[in-house]
């Protein structure tokens, strides 16, 4: 972990309460793996008082960028850092994807919160694996995100208020893509449920893995608080592990997250 | 410079009187890698029981205005993995380690501080009587006079280490306790563990955390932890410890004047890791502007007759 001031260098609007911040961090941004978090000050001193992790879009040399949506007061008062200002980061945290070999790789991501698949798609792209990204949103305002993948990319998108007989999540579409040999790696980022659909959907095909991104409340973002908490059953221990989320986490193999009560 | 910050706590020499607060700084290792854990005056653990405990299940904190509410109900690894896995580490750091204790029995108690006892890198005991997030996490045993007593003399006879005790906000109190702790031979106080609150998520129409209440700490709470520092201090001739929403250089120094002899930084750390560095160096800018040559000169002087 390291302790950086960023300079914001972009901060905009790219849809309906959605804001697209780009940062200046060259230590933190040349560590980044896909799916870690940063956990940026507000610089409220008092009230928001906790800072915000948020997960990484892309890391490229000396640029860190980050998807935002407002929904609370703490990502209201981040729509007002201006190119220019600097502001403390924490990062890079958390452990991300394990980039595996396999036939194909499927990203699935839902809403804003499917972010750090672009930084793993382009990761992917570099070893020139086999990418298909599906992308569920309302009704097309995450469609930008399109332009950040590399080349190469099968990319499907689904709406929630599309006409009928079209897909309206992102699990739609993934049924035709799990039709085949070979191993399948799949990415997920987004709530909980869509992880279960996903998991229900591939039970009987064959050889595939699922790596999600849990999300939880977070205090410190490194591991000191133990607000993040995460259940987790790690064969050959019988019994179920407390893990957090920050340090064990964000990513976690589907199969090995229990979600009752935690 | 440096050596007019030096403190004690009974027997127990600090380079400053910065401590974390126990359960806000792990055992140091997270935060090594962006700050020199040797700046700290003593680093506190989080707290140890003989069993290894999960914690409290659902959602265990929750941000409310100026402050946090947690409700971690105590997970730790247990006693034998914190000195076969944490004890090497801490015994490679120069600054001095408190081990934070708690237990469901007075003879969880006693039998952590006898496991401790003979560990070098243990300088010293800060003993949890008073965690609000779990049943058997103490407070049972911090909210009654007698009890303390009993658990704090029985400690005595096992430990010649500085014995701390942590007492809790949520009694009538404190002071009556805190001289029941003196009075069984405690080196020291800890004031204040968190301040038993609740918030309710309006949407869904239920509390937010998953055990319902839980501690509030952050700066919300200060001036009810300076009050109590300032109450206890009049009561009681051991060391205090105060703490409670410390944020800033300014709030360490009116601890140190209410009476608190070192203070504790807990929730800051979550907000701005580098507190320590930045409070210790504000203690120092104001006792040469005061013209204080130790901290000890400090301690309590806003008691003095005032003749303004």
């Amino acid at each position: 972990m390291l302790q950086e001031l960023a300079l914001v260098e972009k901060n905009e609007k790219v849809g309906p309460d959605i804001y697209f911040l780009e940062l200046k961090a060259p230590r933190i941004a040349s560590r980044a793996e896909p799916g870690q978090f940063i956990h940026i000050s507000l610089g409220t001193i008092y009230d928001p008082l906790l800072r915000r992790p948020m997960s990484i879009l892309n890391a490229r040399e000396k640029t860190l960028t980050v998807l935002y949506q407002i929904v609370g007061r703490g990502t209201r008062i981040m729509t007002r850092f201006r190119p220019g200002d600097s502001i403390d980061v924490l990062g890079p945290l958390g452990k991300g994807f394990v980039l595996e070999e396999a036939e194909q790789n499927l990203l699935l991501g839902g809403g804003v919160g499917a972010a750090p698949l672009v930084f793993l798609a382009n990761r992917l792209r570099a070893k020139q694996a086999k990418v298909k990204f599906f992308l569920g949103m309302r009704e097309g305002e995450l469609l930008f995100l399109k332009d950040l993948l590399p080349s190469g990319i099968d990319f499907f998108a689904s709406h929630e208020n599309s006409p009928r007989g079209e897909a309206k999540q992102v699990t739609d579409l993934l049924p035709p893509h799990l039709e085949q040999n070979g191993k399948t790696s799949l990415y997920c980022c987004g709530p909980e449920g869509m992880y279960r659909e996903i998991a229900r959907i591939c039970n009987d095909c064959g050889d595939f893995s699922i790596q999600v991104s849990i999300d939880r409340r977070m205090g410190c973002g490194v591991g000191t608080c133990l607000g993040c908490a995460v259940k987790v059953k790690r064969p050959p221990r019988e019994e179920p592990q407390i893990v957090r989320a920050c340090v064990e986490g964000p990513v976690f193999r589907w199969q090995e997250v229990s979600t009752d009560g935690f | 410079m440096a050596s007019k910050l030096k403190t004690r706590i009974g027997s127990l020499e600090m380079n400053n009187p910065l401590l974390t607060a126990s359960g806000t700084y792990g055992n140091g290792r997270e935060y090594s890698s962006i700050i020199d854990l040797n700046c700290w005056g003593a680093l506190v653990t989080k707290g140890l029981t003989l069993e290894p405990r999960a914690g409290n299940s659902g959602v265990r904190i929750v941000e409310t205005p100026a402050g946090i509410l947690n409700s971690i109900g105590l997970q730790n690894p247990g006693i034998e993995y914190f000195l076969r896995e944490e004890v090497p580490f801490l015994e490679e750091l120069e600054v001095p380690v408190i081990a934070n204790i708690a237990g469901r029995r007075i003879r969880d108690y006693e039998e952590l501080a006898r496991r401790l006892d003979p560990i070098s890198a243990v300088a010293a005991l800060e003993v949890n009587v008073s965690c609000p997030n779990v049943r058997e996490g103490g407070l049972a045993f911090g909210t009654n006079p007698d009890l303390v007593f009993e658990i704090t003399s029985r400690l005595r006879k096992i430990t010649a280490k500085p014995l701390i005790i942590k007492l809790t906000p949520n009694v009538a109190s404190v002071g009556a306790i805190a001289v029941q702790a003196e009075k069984a031979g405690a080196d020291a106080v800890s004031l204040i563990n968190t301040l038993m609150g609740m918030e309710i998520d309006i949407e869904r129409q239920k509390p937010m955390l998953g055990n319902i209440v839980g501690g509030l700490s952050g700066p919300a709470v200060k001036p009810v932890a300076l009050r109590m520092v300032y109450q206890v201090f009049r009561q009681i001739k051991i060391p205090i410890i105060g703490m409670g929403g410390i944020t800033k250089g300014e709030d360490a120094v009116a601890f140190l004047l209410a009476g608190a002899r070192a203070v504790a930084l807990g929730t800051v750390n979550f907000v701005n890791p580098q507190a320590p560095v930045e409070i210790k160096e504000y203690i120092g800018q104001y006792m040469q502007r005061h013209n204080f040559s130790n901290v000890e000169e400090m301690v309590g002087l806003a008691h003095q007759e005032r003749e303004d």
